[in-house]
């Protein structure tokens, strides 16, 4: 414990503390008369506004590993795998845009609470809402546990987490964690939206410091983009390659941009992002959003850029274990180059920026479990408050398996499983997607695309081998068929698995096979606040009022 | 519902009505896409449609030169769309409100303006919640 940084770690645990507080007394927040019930418990009562929904999407979206790995693959390979990142979340927002409103409109209308929800609604199809939920849960999963691989790295460059022993070693993460689980369980869905508050404050706050403060004490940008370029294009010795990519070149074209396009498809098919939609008052608040949150964008760019004044600055990010790591090179160019009050303001941004996704995705995953697993195939006729505590349960069941995760297997699983679920969610967009505007798409069809997407891709990540350790699941790049180009593996799955729902769709329709019944109207994709819930066969519940804000 | 809750509800009916702003809602086909105007739809899906081909035309930004104040013309170039696309999308987003104006799909079930249950519609502006100018839309 000798080289623990005093000042920075009081900080840090001054905030967590603060946000800790908040977190609890979340649950007064616009109280509801009952928590007992998914649309209050998951999703905040559905009765955010416009402001309240961009600190919550941006919190959701825009996750402590992201905020850890993006600069960490530019500083240890470049533009490519790192500055991607910037037109992924720039296309990101016309895409959604133009789908979001339907889906917040006909899920207002029939009381969805999960996209499987309303595959299930729209095709009465319970196999092919089965398909979407767990593919929406298995994605999610390593996704939390990333989150505390962000925290984790955190705390390894304050100086905790060393020695041997294992209880010692993992005891802040634990506590962190267990807090994190407590007021997730009590607020549900208004605790990371209140702590989103402070998150993206001190995430904008020290942002903004570091790109105007770090480049002037490492000689300007002149020195940052010259030392970036003379990495980059250095002969790596175990590859024979250059190190990496200043600017994408010829071969690279086509990763660069079907990283950035399959990336924005698919972020919002993940559940959390779709709960923090949902959670909006009206169906307009997501399209002001797309024109609003693009700050955040900005502000992944400017971090991007981090992981090359880090290069300049000359960072040498070597974990507790003596081995260098590249994941920890933002929180050490802090601690290198920020007087320890401001280093530990730093760190509490990156660890409270783990615990606002990490909830979401809890409350997400365990929303998907109760609704489209427990309900639909244990117990059909659970009540909304059977609901409600089934899924608090789950959440905390979600986060101590992604602790373990993280605890007991070796982090690179868990990256693992994070390139895997981005491939496997994109196959469930043309079953939500697609749904939203017109039924030609068969049931089966899209079943048997979205199966032989899975397989497709899961076997082309495997295939990618890391040239310096051997390891398989190496990226998420391969060889596009018929192009000879590198590209996005997610995306060419996507491409084969809309071909064959196609094909499908087109003669199981021409054989006049049944599409399933569909519960929904064309007016029910232009719904708005204000407008009748359809009632459900529970007299009463969450479904027929419309919210009150 | 009681005689005279019937005749209030009517009355209510009749008001909504009488001051323009929304028809007699029970004849409109709800299985039906509301109305719009084609022209600003097509108008709107374009400028979200440009900022998707211009940054995945990437071949015609990776590239080092001209640089802005040292940044390369790689990077400054994204982040200048950030804000052209971010522009975009808020004039999409007037338009699209233009184009289709909501069709409400108050059918005699469910609450309504003056319903008291309901802290937002019973102000007489139910449509308005998340608004921060708090009114007209």
């Amino acid at each position: 414990m000798s080289n623990v940084n005093w000042t920075a770690l009081i900080v840090l645990v001054l905030l967590f503390a603060l946000v800790t507080g908040m977190g609890f007394w979340a649950t007064r927040w616009r109280r509801p008369s009952s928590m007992e019930s998914l649309d209050e418990w998951g999703l905040g009562g559905r009765s955010f506004g416009t402001w309240v929904t961009w600190f919550l999407l941006g919190g959701d979206l825009y996750t402590a590993y992201t905020f850890v790995a993006v600069p960490a693959a530019m500083f240890a390979t470049g533009a490519v795998a790192g500055f991607f990142a910037v037109p992924y979340t720039i296309v990101l927002y016309p895409i959604i845009f133009v789908f979001m409103a339907r889906l917040w409109s006909v899920s207002h209308r029939h009381g969805y609470v999960t996209p499987a929800d309303f595959v299930r609604g729209r095709y009465g199809s319970r196999e092919l809402s089965l398909a979407v939920a767990v593919t929406g849960f298995l994605a999610t999963m390593p996704y939390i546990a990333l989150q505390l691989v962000g925290i984790q790295a955190v705390l390894e460059v304050v100086g905790l987490g060393g020695g041997s022993n294992i209880i010692a070693k993992d005891a802040p993460l634990f506590i962190a964690f267990a807090l994190l689980a407590a007021y997730t369980y009590s607020s549900g869905l208004r605790a990371p939206a209140v702590i989103a508050f402070v998150k993206d404050t001190l995430i904008y706050l020290v942002i903004i410091v570091a790109i105007i403060y770090l480049p002037s004490k490492v000689g300007g940008w002149d020195a940052v983009f010259g030392a970036a370029q003379e990495k980059m294009t250095t002969v790596n010795e175990a590859t024979g390659k250059p190190t990496g990519a200043f600017v994408p070149g010829s071969q690279q074209m086509w990763a660069y941009a079907t990283l950035g396009l399959g990336s924005a498809l698919a972020l919002f098919m993940y559940p959390h992002s779709i709960t923090a939609t949902l959670s909006a008052s009206s169906r307009n608040t997501i399209r002001r959003n797309a024109s609003i949150l693009p700050a955040y964008s900005f502000v992944l760019g400017l971090l991007a850029l981090l992981g090359w004044v880090a290069i300049a600055a000359g960072t040498k990010p070597v974990g507790l274990d003596g081995k260098p790591n590249a994941q920890l090179v933002i929180p050490q160019l802090f601690e290198d180059m920020f007087p320890s009050w401001f280093a530990g303001i730093a760190f509490s941004a990156i660890a409270i920026g783990a615990l606002v996704p990490a909830a979401i995705m809890s409350i997400a995953a365990a929303n998907t479990f109760t609704r489209n697993i427990y309900k639909e195939w244990i117990r059909p006729d659970a009540s909304p408050a059977q609901e409600a505590k089934v899924s608090k349960l789950i959440s905390l069941i979600v986060k101590a398996f992604a602790l373990v995760f993280v605890l007991a297997l070796d982090k690179q699983n868990a990256i693992n499983f994070q390139l895997l679920g981005g491939i496997w969610i994109l196959q469930t967009f043309p079953a939500i997607v697609f749904g939203l505007y017109t039924k030609w798409f068969h049931r089966w069809g899209l079943l048997l695309g979205w199966a032989v997407g899975m397989v497709y891709g899961t076997w082309q990540a495997y295939n990618v081998v890391n040239p310096v350790t051997g390891a398989h699941f190496g990226g998420s790049l391969a060889n596009i068929p018929g192009i000879a180009q590198m590209g996005y593996i997610a995306l060419t799955a996507f491409v084969i698995n809309l071909v064959i729902a196609a094909i499908v769709s087109a003669v199981l329709n021409a054989m006049k096979v049944s599409n399933g019944t569909d519960e929904t109207i064309k007016g029910d994709y232009f719904a708005d606040a204000g407008d009748p819930r359809v009632e459900k066969t529970l007299p009463t519940g969450p479904h027929e009022v419309t919210p009150s804000p | 519902m009681s005689n005279d809750a019937r005749a209030e509800e009517q009355q209510k009916r009749g008001a909504l009505v009488a001051d323009g702003t929304r028809g007699r809602h029970d004849e409109v086909d709800h299985d039906t896409v509301p109305p719009a105007n084609t022209g600003l739809l097509v108008a709107a899906g374009i400028l979200l449609l440009i900022p998707i081909v211009a940054l995945m035309w990437v071949s015609s930004y990776a590239k080092v030169e001209p640089k802005l104040w040292g940044f390369p013309f790689f990077i400054w170039y994204q982040f200048l769309w950030v804000f052209i696309c971010s522009a975009m999308t808020f004039t999409a987003y007037k338009l699209v409100l233009k184009a289709r104006p909501h069709r409400p799909m108050t059918d005699g079930r469910g609450p309504r303006v003056g319903d008291e249950r309901d802290t937002d519609l019973h102000d007489g502006n139910p449509f308005d919640a998340d608004d921060p100018r708090g009114g007209t839309r």
